[in-house]
């Protein structure tokens, strides 16, 4: 099997409960990353699946279906159907870049799956991401479905922050098959440490690696991260999409005593625009995705809430303040910002006081929309003018009938939330504290060096403003004779795919799988025994 | 409060009708309805019940829910979906194999409930509540910091505006 054939020998699975990340080992990005999701809208009977909603041309008023709860897989028939679309398509991918070692699939980029050619799964390994603390009766649906109804080969099921871990520390895994580990965690392979492991220690490699830190680092800053580094030692966060986990780890290995959870994530910061939105202006109950696309483009993370939010206030001279045009069906499908008003202009303008807030460029009005809009003005004036009436209508200008959303100190109250969950009534502590309390867990010798290397990964690292407050926050609390270095990989959701690209390409990789035959001879269920 | 009435059972019966409207929701009401709120905010639909299909044990805190479009449940499911979960769950056990599993039962099927006190597991790794902050008091209608404590239901609130929005609103909602 372990070298079969040429070409992609395993396909490399991030699992995640907000989206699934599809690609093949070896690769640096995955091929495909769409929602884990259906989505069926309301009174059609169209339903998207998965990747199809990648396609779809409106987002508004779906009905979602998700397979997890809470991060873990609850609806196994559910999420089989999104994985067999998500092969389908990484196999129209594949064939139409290059032709290797795949089942030609023909069809690619139509929205309806029975076109496409399915991925022969029987060539392949199936590498697997799972939460963290995963259930044995999920694990062993999951072994039913990989084995039994797609037939993978061989399969590779661990937590995510393992290959995160994997990604950081880049160290070759020693040949422990999963099964036989007697780890708090089931099904984490241990990483050979000071033995069989080749460590990136130098802190330049690291930063080659993920960029800038989040502050410049001082000479005792290189010094903390280079110990770390050496130690194989840090902490991992991440911040997903159904619960931030802070993962400590020591000598290449998850530190599974110190594990910390706080029970917010990029679902419930969605939900909870939503339920601010819908209370304060307009009801937006039934527009999951769309919310989560407002999200995604428009929140942040504020470095001073109270003072961010004397100043969005009054609304109509807000600097936060952001107007949404909604889609209407017609033209607009997509939704998009409108320009900040002169009023809000003059007010930013002389000190320039945006506080620093790289909110990304707004998705602005979109072409065609202006073009149409200009067309009707066209029009309009014109059949004004044969009336021998004044159209006051501007080119361009607002349709009467656009429905705008004022989004003011949601845009950054509600990722609030990650960093003081008592603010939204959750007795837990935020991101920093989080840290704090799985460091506290770990043997206190440890500290030092857990704190030279935080990393942040998971798809809420990306909101703006996210690493700066995570490391002024935590550098507060951090004795002052502990360095602390945070970095910030460039792609923080992609961070797990990429270290399980990269372990999958390893030569251990072949030693940890559980086969399709040891599954058939040992039977699903409970592996460690 | 008003005398009006002759014998004294009426007077008792009025006098139970204006205090149930006005009566203060006690501590762990209150408690109940935050944390329902925080459920919510695992929700894939605004009108999903706690427990979906209707297997696992599911909180029973839909008294805070607002009753509302039952319309939107029908067209919910695949091609079959009845109101009653009973129906529902027959027709999907033995048509597709797989039985979905709440959250809340695989929790409880997994025994971490009475594990013992040292082992490391899902609820084990639950953060703790926070020791730098205090909680923040913010206006629970328009977001900015208020000073204000509604008196029936604790909710905050900045200015007799919102107040007037919260009475008429979320107040309400917490009559049982």
């Amino acid at each position: 099997m372990q070298q079969s054939q040429g070409g992609h020998q395993v396909v490399v699975m991030d699992n995640g409960a907000g989206s699934i990340k599809l690609g093949f080992e070896g690769e640096a990005t995955p091929r495909l990353v769409f929602p884990n999701c259906t989505a069926k809208p309301k009174g059609e009977r169209q339903l998207y699946v998965g990747d199809a909603l990648l396609e779809a041309r409106e987002l508004g008023g779906m009905v979602l279906r998700r397979p997890h709860d809470r991060g873990f897989m609850v609806n196994y028939d559910l999420e089989r159907d999104i994985w067999q679309r998500g092969f389908a398509s990484l196999a129209a991918a594949a064939a139409a870049g290059q032709l290797q070692g795949m089942g030609s699939g023909p069809g690619g980029g139509s929205s309806s799956s029975k076109s496409k050619a399915a991925l022969d799964c029987r060539a392949y390994s199936l590498l697997l991401t799972e939460p963290l603390f995963n259930f044995d009766a999920v694990r062993a649906a999951t072994e039913e479905i990989v084995f039994e109804e797609f037939g993978f080969n061989s399969l590779l099921a661990a937590p995510a922050p393992f290959f995160s871990l994997h990604h950081i520390c880049n160290i070759p895994v020693t040949a422990q098959p999963a099964p036989q580990q007697p780890l708090s965690i089931p099904g984490v392979p241990a990483a050979a440490g000071s033995a069989g492991g080749q460590v990136i220690d130098s802190a330049e490699a690291a930063l080659a690696t993920y960029g800038a830190p989040v502050r410049a680092l001082s000479a005792a800053g290189v010094a903390a991260l280079t110990a770390a580094k050496a130690a194989g030692a840090g902490v991992i966060i991440d911040a997903g999409f159904s619960a931030a986990y802070a993962v400590p780890f020591f000598d290449g290995q998850l530190l599974p005593d110190g594990v910390r959870r706080l029970g917010l994530g990029g679902k419930a910061l969605t939900n909870l625009l939503k339920e601010t939105v819908s209370y304060r202006s307009l009801n937006m109950a039934d527009e999951g995705l769309l919310m989560e696309r407002l999200k995604d483009q428009l929140c942040w993370v504020s470095q001073d809430a109270v003072a961010d939010l004397h100043r969005s206030n009054p609304l109509n001279r807000s600097p936060h303040r952001r107007d949404v045009v909604l889609p209407d069906g017609v033209h607009n499908l997509r939704g998009y910002v409108n320009p900040p008003t002169a009023e809000v202009v003059a007010a930013l303008s002389p000190g320039g006081k945006h506080h620093g807030i790289a909110t990304g460029p707004w998705p602005a009005k979109p072409q065609h929309i202006i073009d149409v809009e200009k067309k009707e003005a066209a029009e309009r004036a014109a059949a004004g003018a044969a009336e021998g009436g004044s159209s006051k209508q501007r080119a361009g200008g607002p349709s009467v009938s656009d429905q705008v959303l004022q989004l003011n100190n949601e845009l950054f109250m509600v990722p609030e939330a990650l960093f003081r969950p008592s603010d939204i009534g959750l007795q837990q502590a935020g991101m920093a504290e989080v840290v704090m309390q799985a460091v506290a867990a770990c043997p206190p010798g440890l500290a030092p060096l857990l704190y030279g290397q935080v990393v942040l990964t998971g798809g809420c690292c990306n909101l703006p403003g996210f690493a700066a407050r995570f490391e002024c926050e935590l550098r507060t609390m951090v004795p002052s004779d502990f360095e602390l270095v945070v970095l910030a990989p460039q792609e923080p959701e992609l961070t797990a795919w990429q270290g399980a690209s990269a372990f999958a390409a390893g030569d251990n990789y072949w030693q940890c799988v559980r086969t399709k035959q040891q599954y058939e001879e040992q039977g699903g269920g409970r592996r460690d025994r | 409060m008003f005398n009006q009435g002759s014998g004294p059972t009426r007077r008792e019966t009025r006098s139970r009708k204006v205090s149930q409207r006005m009566a203060v929701v006690d501590e762990s009401t209150r408690q109940q309805a935050a944390q329902s709120r925080l459920d919510a905010l695992e929700n894939d639909n605004p009108d999903d019940a706690p427990d979906p299909f209707g297997l696992g044990a599911g909180d029973e805190d839909d008294e805070f829910v607002m009753e509302e479009s039952e319309e939107d449940e029908v067209d919910v499911g695949r091609k079959t979906r009845r109101r009653k979960p009973a129906a529902k769950r027959r027709t999907r056990g033995a048509g597709e194999g797989r039985a979905v599993k709440s959250f809340q039962r695989l929790v409880e099927e997994s025994g971490m409930l009475d594990a013992p006190a040292g082992d490391v597991n899902y609820l084990s790794a639950a953060a703790g509540p926070s020791v730098f902050y205090v909680p923040r008091k913010f206006c629970s209608v328009c977001g900015f910091l208020s000073s204000y404590t509604c008196s029936r239901c604790g909710s905050k609130y900045c200015s007799r505006k919102c107040f007037t929005v919260h009475t008429e609103t979320r107040c309400l909602k917490f009559m049982a």
